[in-house]
């Protein structure tokens, strides 16, 4: 194992191997501890009524997820964890019969049980229609964010922020919301007079405002617009190549099981993640970053955890 | 076991830093978690249920377990979900149900309807058909709705059939030879000259475009049913269990290709 770390450091630092010999210091690990925010950062995306595990003769995926689990296992981590996020990238609804029946109330109710820090609106949030997803939002206790989607005209006007700041400990997170184009996708009289407009401009211009106004340390996108297309159609792999000053895009829409996050180098020439756990709370995404908040550099360890 | 880089050493190398991370602590082990060789199968988290949470479930659950189980009629046969082919049992058995509920509730004529498979989202068994099977097989909110479209749309429809290779019609009949077709209707004059314009039962979400179904878009009328396509299907269940019937299904060459 030490041979083979050994290895991949000097392939990967080249040039810079006299900060790798470094970096094994073993007394780096305290002064790491002393200078950064360990920030725990907990997803899921399309988790589309999954309220009870699927059942037992499944033949994909027996007895896996379920909320009650899923609230076990977050509320375990709490404990171990001092600054945790809990954060979804949308499609919260349709699936089961309880969005059928009760139209996503105790979906927004476990949910805020949970204590979810934020959440973004995907496609088939639409699909009680808008007043549907108005008259749920009671239910809610965190926020829904997002930044492409123009509601004024309809009756979501001024319910949906375009972005959160949270801070823990004296680290600043910046997370905002995008969505997927609703034409075509959801019937028009259902999303109403919602106007999209395009995700990249709206995510760079948030972005920036978020790290340079806000003066956020961690810049997070929740997105619904999809891992990747083989059509030139805006995917989280296009938004983060296209964009400056994202750290992490956690998607959703296309039920992507990414085993590890994606590195893309983004337009400043600096990595954003990617990351998505498929649907349905089958898996709870963990990533920790380790937060200096004076040079804003930070480090990162991930885990995809299966809700069994 | 884990790599920490000082201060000043990280943000020089930042970019870098990120990578190795990602491709080296994979192997890690967080205290809490037991993970697996195999990096694609990750970790395995075994936990027990959430007691506030379990307890806020509840009541729904109870709710919907006696609603969900409960059976509607029996059916005689199997109707399997079907990819590839023109026509099946289920297609033929929601759209002719459909149909009926339709012509029951709506003032107009109707020609015929068209659905699609892609709505259909699972097989129904033979035995007992319980509201949550229907729930399976139409988890979506869709309404049905008559539309109203001129000759020329009417073409692309019959085209777009041809070219899909068929979908779920009642009260139409259409063969598809190497440069003709012939289309025959159950409840329409099978004579063009009569009216150009057709009324079609469809769903909402295919009337507004859905699954290419553009031939539908700025027709000459739109007006609802006033029932949702699934609440249609229970309501023909239980209705045919009333009569003491069961569901059976047919196959009667609806869509051919010669």
């Amino acid at each position: 194992m030490s041979n083979r770390r050994t290895f991949i450091k000097q392939s990967f630092l080249g040039g810079v191997s006299l900060l790798g010999a470094a970096a094994l210091n073993p007394l780096s690990a305290a002064i790491l501890k002393k200078s950064h925010t360990k920030v725990t950062i907990l997803h899921t995306n399309d988790v589309h009524s999954h309220i009870e595990p699927f059942p037992s003769n499944d033949p994909k995926y027996p007895n896996m997820g379920g909320a009650a689990k899923r609230a076990a296992l977050i509320d375990q981590i709490r404990t171990a964890e001092k600054n945790v996020l809990l954060l979804d990238a949308g499609d919260i609804f349709q699936g089961t019969p309880y969005f059928n029946l009760y139209g996503g109330e105790l979906e927004f109710k476990l949910m805020s049980l949970m204590k979810y820090d934020a959440a973004t609106i995907g496609n088939h949030d639409f699909d009680n229609s808008i007043e549907g997803l108005n008259k749920m939002l009671p239910h809610a206790n965190f926020p829904f964010l997002n930044v492409n989607y123009d509601f004024s005209n309809t009756i979501l006007n001024g319910k949906i922020a375009p972005y959160k700041v949270i801070e823990k400990d004296n680290v600043k997170i910046g997370i905002f919301g995008v969505g997927v184009e609703l034409a075509g996708l959801v019937d028009k009289k259902l999303y109403a007079e919602t106007q999209y407009s395009n995700p990249i401009i709206a995510a760079n211009n948030t972005a920036e405002h978020l790290k340079y106004n806000e003066k956020c340390h961690l810049i997070i996108c929740l997105s619904h617009l999809g891992y990747a297309y083989k059509s030139n159609k805006v995917s989280d792999n296009v938004l983060a190549q296209e964009t400056k000053n994202i750290d992490l895009i956690i998607g959703g829409h296309t039920h992507t099981f990414l085993d590890k996050p994606t590195s893309i180098k983004n337009k400043a020439e600096n990595i954003t993640l990617i990351n998505q756990v498929g649907w349905a709370g089958l898996y709870l995404g963990r990533i920790d970053f380790y937060i200096n908040p004076l040079d804003k550099a930070f480090t990162l360890n991930n885990d995809k955890i299966g809700v069994i | 076991m884990q790599f920490f880089f000082t201060t000043y050493q990280f943000s020089a190398i930042k970019k870098v830093v990120v990578a190795v991370f990602i491709t080296l602590l994979l192997a890690c082990q967080p205290a809490v978690y037991q993970k697996t060789q195999d990096s694609s199968i990750n970790i395995i988290e075994t936990t027990t249920e959430h007691q506030q949470a379990t307890v806020l479930i509840s009541p729904y659950k109870e709710k919907l377990e006696k609603e969900m189980n409960e059976v509607l009629v029996l059916s005689a046969e199997e109707f399997p979900k079907e990819k590839g082919k023109p026509e099946t049992k289920l297609g033929n058995l929601v759209a002719d149900l459909s149909m009926e509920i339709a012509q029951k509730m709506h003032d107009g004529n109707i020609n015929f309807c068209l659905l699609n498979f892609g709505g259909l989202r699972t097989s129904l068994p033979k035995g007992e058909i319980t509201r949550g099977k229907i729930f399976e097989l139409m988890p979506f909110e869709n309404e049905l709705v008559v539309v109203s479209i001129s000759q020329d749309s009417l073409n692309s429809l019959i085209n777009y059939l041809n070219r899909v290779g068929g979908q779920p019609v009642s009260g139409v009949k259409v063969k598809f030879s190497q440069d003709n077709q012939e289309v025959k209707y159950k409840y329409r004059k099978n004579d063009k000259s009569l009216n150009t314009t057709y009324e079609i039962l469809t769903s909402d979400y295919l009337a507004n475009g859905g699954d290419n179904m553009t031939f539908f878009l700025n027709p000459i009328s739109y007006e609802k049913v006033g029932i949702k396509l699934r609440d249609a299907i229970i309501q023909y269940c239980v209705e045919q269990h009333a009569q003491g019937k069961q569901l059976n299904g047919k196959i009667e060459g609806r869509i051919i290709y010669e």
